[in-house]
């Protein structure tokens, strides 16, 4: 290295040690920006997907929802009528007959035929809840409940309570199978004597809250397996809704479904 | 005073924060970070010896000649975990191996035992700037820190890249400028000293941070 004196030489060890840190500090800064930009474009690129996701899940549910209606229609057109038609039929054998023992053999069969009817009728009720499009979630729930109380093997009440307002019916559809799925867990699984359904109607916003008495569970424990609470999720999560669980051993589960009312759901 | 304090500190404490927190949290560490720590035990153990021989009227330079080629190689061993699956650990060892050699016919036939081997120092500086920019590519390229902050190779790399790159002319203009000016000599050493123990204690926070976080093997 040619340097002509001192001056020269601490010359090049400033300005070479400033240059070198000042490259330090560009390549540093470079990196923190850099990582910043490609992280938020990561998160971009999750959100889009999740979207996609959200969005593929919704269809499938409506063309569930759609599948079950029309199979429940059907049942209820076809099958219901015919067995309606064979029922009287079975009623007139039954008054013509003189012989006591073909008339025993009708009433009978007109006995099992009616259990056959309210086995359908019950069918058809869980697939289309009738009077969910008539009269709304808050009756579809009530009727599913008395229906249910009918048992008499569990005791379950409802509760509402702000002023009761109809929304798009495909989301009251969605937060009445929330509501019959939570039932139907605690019906399967809890070994509760009473269930609490209760309903708050807030300005933009409806709060459902489904608890039980049973033995309860460790959330932890379950997460990612059974109980349906993954398909729960996902329901929320299409009514762009928000579901709570608590639970722990003992001491029951409450299901806590928020969902916000302004909002309407795309079915196409 | 205040100045006085300072070059103590520098002089024979400035390995002590990272000596200590590693001592305290080694079983946290992954192998990468071991080697690191044993870095810093070397680096502790060699300034200590080479106190100890000025004191005793000697000349510590030689000591450089050994010092040099070690600590590049335990930085190489650093990398290559780091940089594992971005830059093949063959590549370091390679390097290594080559700036080894180069240490020692730079002994023998270059700058003699009793001259200060700037040149080997300055290339090593030089080779390891390389590697901690290549770690930040790395790290670019894998997408999974998410918190740089909080990810302790982050700190110790930035270190690394401000020491290494920041001594690269105090370690080639060293011999230059003592022939000249031994008063500036000093302050060259300072800087270079200056930046070593921001080194030391962003390998420190390094070396803490690892309390909070699982460390697993890198790698893509």
């Amino acid at each position: 290295m040619e340097v002509s004196g001192v001056s020269d030489i601490i010359l090049i060890l400033i300005i070479g040690t400033l240059g070198m840190v000042i490259m330090a500090l560009g390549i540093f800064f470079f990196f923190l920006f850099y990582q910043k930009k490609l992280l938020a474009h990561e998160l971009e690129l999750n959100r889009i997907k999740a979207e996609q996701q959200k969005e593929l899940l919704r269809i499938s549910i409506f063309a569930q929802e759609k599948e079950r209606k029309r199979f429940a229609e059907d049942l209820h057109d076809e099958i219901g009528a015919m067995l309606s038609a064979v029922k009287l039929n079975l009623g007139r054998i039954e008054k013509k007959s003189s012989e006591p023992e073909p008339k025993n053999l009708a009433s009978e069969t007109k006995s099992y035929l009616d259990e056959v009817i309210l086995q359908l009728r019950r069918i058809i009720r869980a697939m289309l809840p009738p009077s969910l499009e008539k009269f709304g979630l808050v009756q579809a729930v009530s009727e599913l409940i008395s229906w249910i109380n009918r048992t008499e093997t569990i005791d379950i009440q409802l509760r509402k309570s702000g002023e009761v307002i109809r929304f798009d019916s495909k989301r009251e559809l969605a937060v009445f199978r929330v509501i019959q799925e939570l039932i139907n867990n605690s019906l399967k699984y809890s070994g509760a004597s009473r269930i609490e359904i209760a309903f708050r109607f807030a300005t933009g916003a409806l709060w459902v809250m489904v608890s039980d008495n049973g033995k309860g569970f460790n959330p932890e424990e379950k997460k990612g397996s059974g109980l349906g609470l993954q398909n729960l999720q996902s329901r929320a999560s299409v009514l762009n809704g928000q579901l709570r669980l608590k639970s722990a051993p003992g001491k029951g589960t409450s299901t806590i479904l928020v969902l916000p009312l302004n909002e309407q759901i795309n079915d196409n | 005073m205040l100045s006085g304090i300072f070059a103590f500190y520098l002089k024979y404490l400035a390995t002590l924060p990272p000596l200590l927190a590693g001592i305290i949290l080694f079983s946290r560490f992954n192998k990468g970070l071991r080697w690191l720590f044993y870095f810093v035990c070397f680096g502790t153990v060699m300034q200590l010896a080479s106190r100890i021989v000025v004191m005793l009227g000697h000349v510590n330079v030689p000591m450089m000649h050994l010092y040099v080629p070690l600590k590049f190689l335990f930085f190489s061993i650093f990398y290559a975990f780091y940089l594992d699956g971005f830059l093949s650990r063959r590549v370091v060892y390679a390097v290594a191996a080559l700036f080894i050699t180069f240490s020692v016919i730079n002994t023998i036939f270059i700058q003699s035992l009793f001259e200060y081997n700037s040149y080997v120092r300055a290339i090593g500086s030089l080779l390891l700037s390389v590697y901690c920019i290549v770690y930040f590519l790395k790290v670019m390229s894998d997408m999974q820190i998410k918190k740089p902050s909080r990810e302790p190779m982050v700190w110790i790399n930035t270190g690394a890249l401000f020491y290494f790159s920041g001594s690269f002319f105090v370690f080639i203009l060293s011999n230059l400028i003592l022939n000249h000016s031994r008063e500036w000599s000093l302050v060259a050493w300072r800087i270079s000293s200056i930046l070593m123990t921001m080194f030391y204690l962003s390998m420190t926070v390094g070396f803490i941070l690892t309390r909070k976080k699982q460390l697993v093997k890198p790698g893509r």
